[in-house]
């Protein structure tokens, strides 16, 4: 069998899987919402400080003097623009501490007795007390951190308009005496979202499970139907029968990451700073790593629910290990020794860097190499494995 | 020629002897007949011969090439059709025709395969519809064609008239025999001893995984004092 038949028998198979896919409703209509719905709720799902609201946080102002009341306005004020929370009142620290632990509220916010009075004196330094959530530890640590900053900067505010006429006297800027220095934090570009820190990784997602979920699904399905052994008796060579169908799939995964990227950009802002070819590459460089084990995945599968098991034992600890979600960084010690082993890690590392900071191919050649090699590796392995596994 | 040689076929799935030393031979243009009941190890036989399945042991030769080291060459001359063959249902009949005939022949040769198939088929218009739509004999019938169009020098035929009615599974049959005359050699299993003693010039009969018994259906029924098929079976199994 020459390679120019064997090339038009793996484009005749792949254009009859793309046929089958055009005749289903179904099918096409799953094809955009899977990744509408998936950006959707990885959007909107995950806490942002900007995108949190309407968190219940009660206000003990136990100050008799007008400082308390003035730092209740103040807060009243900065919280009306974000509708950040919900400021409720309370009497005592007890109420409210009652009040997080019946599940009423989030936080606290607690203004001791004395605060006018130290306040005035300027004999020691008060502490406004913030009380949070602690069962809940995502809105927690977001809860303290925002209003620590809040009323950290309230405070500096309060000791530069008492240093204001001494500093007037010596001639000197009253902020640089409170705050000499600050720390400036920026990222390497603007932006820099959960939705932005996702996407790359969710684009990936879809481009290689087109493959490593939908290739032994595809095969699984012609055993399914019958229509395998006809094919495999066929003078079609094995090489055309998995190279269709793993381009059939490839072709369906790259309209459902192109269809992401858009809708990624247009429906939820994000920015992307690489260039599109140099993004188009990663996502098939990634697609072309994982064919072999879509193979391999595909000759092991005797029907498509033993396909589906093995698929999803391997998948979902591939996607959350290799930084889609949570970066690497997070992660325990040896769980970020295995993530190092997974390719997928690379893949998805490719393809944020890219989208996120604009690098070139060459910024991750690291990550170009080991998606190259695994793939090569593995294709060598997978066509071996599928001769035997079709001919048992 | 001899169109297949079978000899000491054994083939185990662990511990399971599925075949155990099956031999017999089909001539060019012959119908030959597998006959045993489930599990006999008719499928294995004809799966074997597919190049699907690779012998434990024994060999088989299909008009001179061994099926398991020139099984690309064998199945350039071969055509399979399994008891459990079915078509993709989101294509229409003449597309699903045309998908396979691309796999022998190109061109106008693929069309002319194409319009035989749908000769064949006898399903007119409804060829236009997406398989889906197909009754359960029509879908055989789309099968057989599909089995049948490219003319192949060797058909294997696992129970061809499976889930057809009296009339179909005559016109598939007849089919059948026709392509006989025009130069295939046909083996075919079957649980329908009627079609068997019908369609079939010899019979060989299977039972775990051994032949018991091979012969031409009249000489059988003489040597067994039998009616039918269906009585040599008993006769000889018993």
């Amino acid at each position: 069998m020459g390679i120019k038949s064997e090339l038009s028998h793996t484009f005749w198979i792949t254009w009859k899987d793309l046929m089958e896919l055009r005749r289903s409703k179904m099918r096409m209509a799953m094809m955009v919402l899977m990744p509408l719905i998936m950006m959707a709720m990885m959007s909107f799902m995950f806490p942002s400080t900007n995108s949190v609201s309407n968190i219940p946080v009660m206000m003990v102002n136990a100050d008799p003097g007008a400082m308390g009341s003035g730092i209740v306005q103040a807060l009243e004020q900065i919280n009306s623009a974000s509708g950040m929370m919900v400021l409720k009142n309370a009497s005592s620290e007890e109420e409210a501490r009652d009040m997080i632990v019946e599940g009423n509220a989030l936080g606290a916010i607690v203004i001791p007795e004395n605060f006018s009075q130290i306040l005035t004196t300027r004999s020691s330094t008060v502490n406004i007390t913030v009380i949070t959530d602690n069962s809940n530890p995502q809105i927690s640590q977001m809860l303290s951190q925002v209003l620590t900053q809040i009323i950290d900067s309230m405070g500096e505010r309060y000791a530069v308009m008492g240093l204001e006429p001494i500093a007037r006297n010596i001639g000197v800027n009253p902020v640089a005496m409170v705050v000499p220095f600050r720390a400036e934090a920026k990222g390497v570009t603007e932006g820099g979202s959960y939705v932005e820190f996702v996407i790359p990784g969710l684009l990936m997602m879809t481009m290689i499970s087109s493959v490593m979920t939908g290739l032994p699904r595809a095969i699984a399905y012609e055993k399914d139907i019958g229509t395998m052994n006809g094919f495999l008796a066929a003078p079609i060579s094995r090489f055309s029968i998995i190279g269709g169908k793993a381009l059939g799939r490839i072709i369906r995964g790259f309209i459902q990451g192109i269809l992401s990227l858009i809708l990624a950009i247009v429906l939820f802002r994000i920015n992307v700073y690489g260039n599109l070819l140099a993004i188009f590459a990663i996502l098939f460089l990634g697609v072309f790593s994982f064919v072999g084990l879509g193979i391999v995945l595909t000759s092991v599968a005797e029907d498509e629910e033993t396909a589906s098991m093995i698929i999803m034992t391997l998948t979902l600890p591939m996607m959350f290990l290799s930084g889609i979600f949570f970066p690497i960084q997070m992660m325990p010690s040896f769980m970020q020794t295995i993530s190092k082993w997974l390719p997928f890690t690379y893949a998805v590392d490719a393809m944020r860097r890219i989208m996120v900071f604009g690098a070139t191919l060459g910024n991750v050649y690291n990550d170009v190499l080991v998606m190259l090699i695994f793939g090569i590796a593995t294709l060598i392995i997978a066509i071996p494995v599928f001769e035997r596994g079709m001919t048992r | 020629m001899t169109a297949i040689v079978v000899d000491g076929l054994r083939k185990t799935f662990g511990k399971i002897a599925a075949l155990d030393g099956v031999t017999f031979s089909v001539e060019e243009r012959e119908i030959f007949g597998l006959i045993g009941p489930n599990g006999a190890g008719k499928t294995t036989t004809l799966r074997i011969l597919s190049t699907l399945l690779k012998p434990t042991e024994g060999s088989v030769s299909i008009f001179g090439h061994d099926v398991v080291k020139e099984d690309s060459e064998v199945r350039k001359f071969i055509s399979y059709l399994p008891e459990d063959a079915g078509a993709y249902k989101n294509l229409k009949g003449t597309e699903y025709l045309r998908f396979m005939a691309e796999f022998f022949a190109s061109g106008r040769d693929r069309e002319s395969m194409v319009k035989r198939a749908a000769e064949l088929t006898g399903l007119g218009e409804r060829l236009n519809d997406k398989v889906s739509t197909y009754s359960k004999g029509m879908m055989r019938k789309l099968l057989v064609a599909r089995a049948l169009m490219m003319r192949p020098r060797l058909a294997v035929l696992d129970e061809p008239t499976s889930g057809l009615d009296v009339i179909n599974a005559k016109e598939v049959r007849d089919t059948i025999k026709r392509f006989a005359k025009e130069g295939t050699a046909v083996l075919l299993s079957s649980h329908n001893m009627l079609e068997v003693d019908f369609l079939c010039d010899r019979i060989a009969l299977i039972d775990r995984g051994r032949i018991v018994e091979t012969g031409e259906p009249e000489e059988l029924k003489k040597k067994y004092g039998a009616k039918n098929i269906e009585d040599v079976f008993i006769e000889v199994v018993s």
